[in-house]
Parts: structure tokens; sequence; C-alpha cells
């Protein structure tokens, strides 16, 4: 009776992933996240009837405090990120990354990512500095560069 | 009555779960979420672990889910976001997971539970009761010892009582970090879109 419940596991751990691989939404992102960690609590316990072992119980408690946790800051980032884009879609909060890869789209482009142009399909290193060829400045309306600029 | 409520349980999380991915709604998931929370609780009270099952509902199907559907009636978009990642590759994606069901499947399959596992009366051992003292003392007429709340507040505040402490640290670092997070400076105040 504990093989059917670790397959459980298996499956919702794998429908978790595959929610956070493919979602968009923020919300949608951390409610598979949060699946992926019951699925995996539910193993411990299922360990812990096997093993008749409390340390599996009691680590299953140390999830659910690690899971608030994560919820209440996530949760806190969600609402800061509203603030600023008011949007609560993730590709939307890219500031960190290769500014040569980040093309800000509007909310509702549709065709994101747009096609890669011939001259920079490969990977490239972020160039130091001050966005030296004015991309941030002059495409995007909110991204940190310009709004320091302005 | 076990394995029923087992399957039963495990049918209910899946569709749920199946619900969660699929849903466009984010209130919507959240709902299926908090189902497949209650289906896991339930399988928690099949598994003898009962105040697992309760800490559960109350922390995620209560606190989070909550917390949950609070910040998005507090973030009421004008256009709901693109639902599905543009960039990600959809079927690759669920080949790659129903690999990784497959994989773990093949692993559970193949996994053996441990020679201890035996009915409440004890009758059906199946281990070598020679070669395990802890087997022989089952067959000795020892039952099981019953997982009761007593029981694991004593594990939890006597050997595990380091973690327990450095959880409860963590949550209170959490919510000091998740106050100064979502706490709006001054400028964002007044201008709203722009960053201080």
């Amino acid at each position: 009776m504990n093989q059917p419940v670790l397959a459980l596991s298996a499956v919702l751990f794998a429908l978790g992933l595959f929610g956070l691989t493919t979602r968009r939404n923020v919300i949608l992102l951390f409610l598979s996240m949060e699946l992926m960690l019951v699925s995996v609590s539910l193993n411990f316990a299922a360990f812990a009837f096997a093993h008749q072992d409390l340390g599996g119980q009691v680590f299953v408690l140390m999830i659910l405090t690690v899971a608030a946790c994560e919820a209440a800051l996530a949760l806190a980032l969600v609402v800061q990120l509203y603030r600023m884009r008011h949007s609560l879609d993730v590709q939307l909060w890219q500031s960190l990354g290769d500014p040569e890869s980040i093309r800000p789209a509007p909310i509702e482009d549709s065709t994101w990512p747009r096609e890669p142009s011939k001259e920079n399909d490969g990977p490239s290193l972020a160039p130091a500095g001050r966005d030296p060829a004015g991309y941030l400045a002059s495409e995007s309306i909110d991204s940190p560069a310009a709004a320091h600029r302005g | 009555m076990q394995s029923i409520l087992t399957i039963l349980f495990a049918t209910i999380a899946i569709v749920a779960a199946c619900g969660l991915v699929t849903f466009r709604h984010p209130i919507h998931a959240a709902l299926s979420f908090a189902m497949a929370v209650f289906a896991t609780a339930g399988l928690y009270v099949v598994l003898d672990s009962p105040y697992l099952a309760a800490a559960t509902v109350l922390v995620y199907a209560g606190a989070t889910i909550i917390v949950f559907l609070f910040v998005l009636m507090f973030s009421q978009q004008i256009r709901p976001a693109p639902f599905e990642s543009k960039g990600a590759n959809r079927l690759k994606i669920g080949v790659i997971c129903g690999a990784l069901v497959g994989l773990l499947l093949a692993g559970i399959d193949s996994w053996q539970p441990p020679a201890r596992i035996v009915s409440a009366t004890g009758s059906d051992i199946t281990g070598d009761a020679s070669t395990d003292p802890r087997l022989s003392q089952l067959v000795e007429g020892q039952t099981r010892p019953k997982s009761t709340v007593a029981s694991l507040g004593r594990s939890m505040y006597t050997r595990y009582l380091w973690a327990m402490e450095l959880a409860g640290t963590l949550l209170l670092i959490a919510c000091i970090g998740a106050l100064c997070i979502a706490q709006p400076t001054e400028a964002e105040e007044g201008m709203g879109e722009n960053r201080s």
C-alpha cells in the first residue's frame, strides 16, 4: 500500500514540474512549486510509514515550514512585481539578464520571443558598464536603466 | 479498505493537480491546489500520521491559499498575463516530465518495502526474523508502535530539537523579510510606476 502513494507523488511532482516550466503567470508558477513540495512531503510520509520512523514526519513539518516561508517571500515579491510592471507576467522581470538578450516585450505581444537576429544568435558576454548601445534606454519604457537616466 | 481509500485519494489528487496545471484562471488553479492538498491530507491519515494531515490542511489549504487569493485580488489585472510561456516547447517538456515519471515508477517498482511492514496483527511478516533483531521483537508479540501526536512531539522536541528551532528562526526571518520587501517606498507611493 506504499507503492501507490510513491507513484502518486511521482506523478504530482512531474505535473508540478510541467506547470513550473510552461506557465507564465507568477501565481501559477508558485502554485506548481507548492505542488512539487507537497509531493515530496507525501514521499517522506510514505517512507516514515514504511520504516515506522518518526523522522520522516518531522521532516514533513520542516518542509511545511519552509513552504510557508517561501510562500510569504514569494507573494511579497509578487506584490512588488505587480507594483512595478502592473502585470503578473514573469517574462517582464528580466532586468538582471544579459542586456543583448533582453527584449522587453509589451504585455500584449504574442510573438515572444522574437526571432533571433542573424548577427546575435550565439552566446555573448554582458557588456560591462552602463548600457553601451543605449539599448535599454531607447527600447523599454520601464527598465531600471531608463528610470535612472530619466 | 485502506487500499480503496488510497486509490480514491490518489485519483482526487491527480485530477486536482491536472486542473492546477490546465486551468487558465489563477483562482481556479489555487482552488484545485487546495483540493489536491485535501486529498493529500486524506492520504496522510491513511499513512497513520494524522497530525501531518491537520497541519497540512491548516498551513496549505488554509494559510497559503488564503494569502494567494488575497494577493490575486490585490493585483487585479486589466489584462490577464499570458498563459503559456511562449519560449517553452510544451511537447518537449511534456515528454521530459513523462520520462521522469516513467523513471520514478520503474524505481518504485523495484523498491521492496522493508520487512518490518506488518499488518497491525503482526501476522504476515515476510522478512527473516532470525537476521533482524527488530523483526524478531515484532514476532515476539510486540505490537507496532502507534504514531501519535504525543510521540511525534516527543521526537520533535528531543531528537530534532535543533532542526525545529532552526525552522522557527527561518520562519521569523522570512516574515521580517516579507514585510521589508512588500513595504512600498515613498517614491512608489507617489509615482506608482517608477522605481525609487
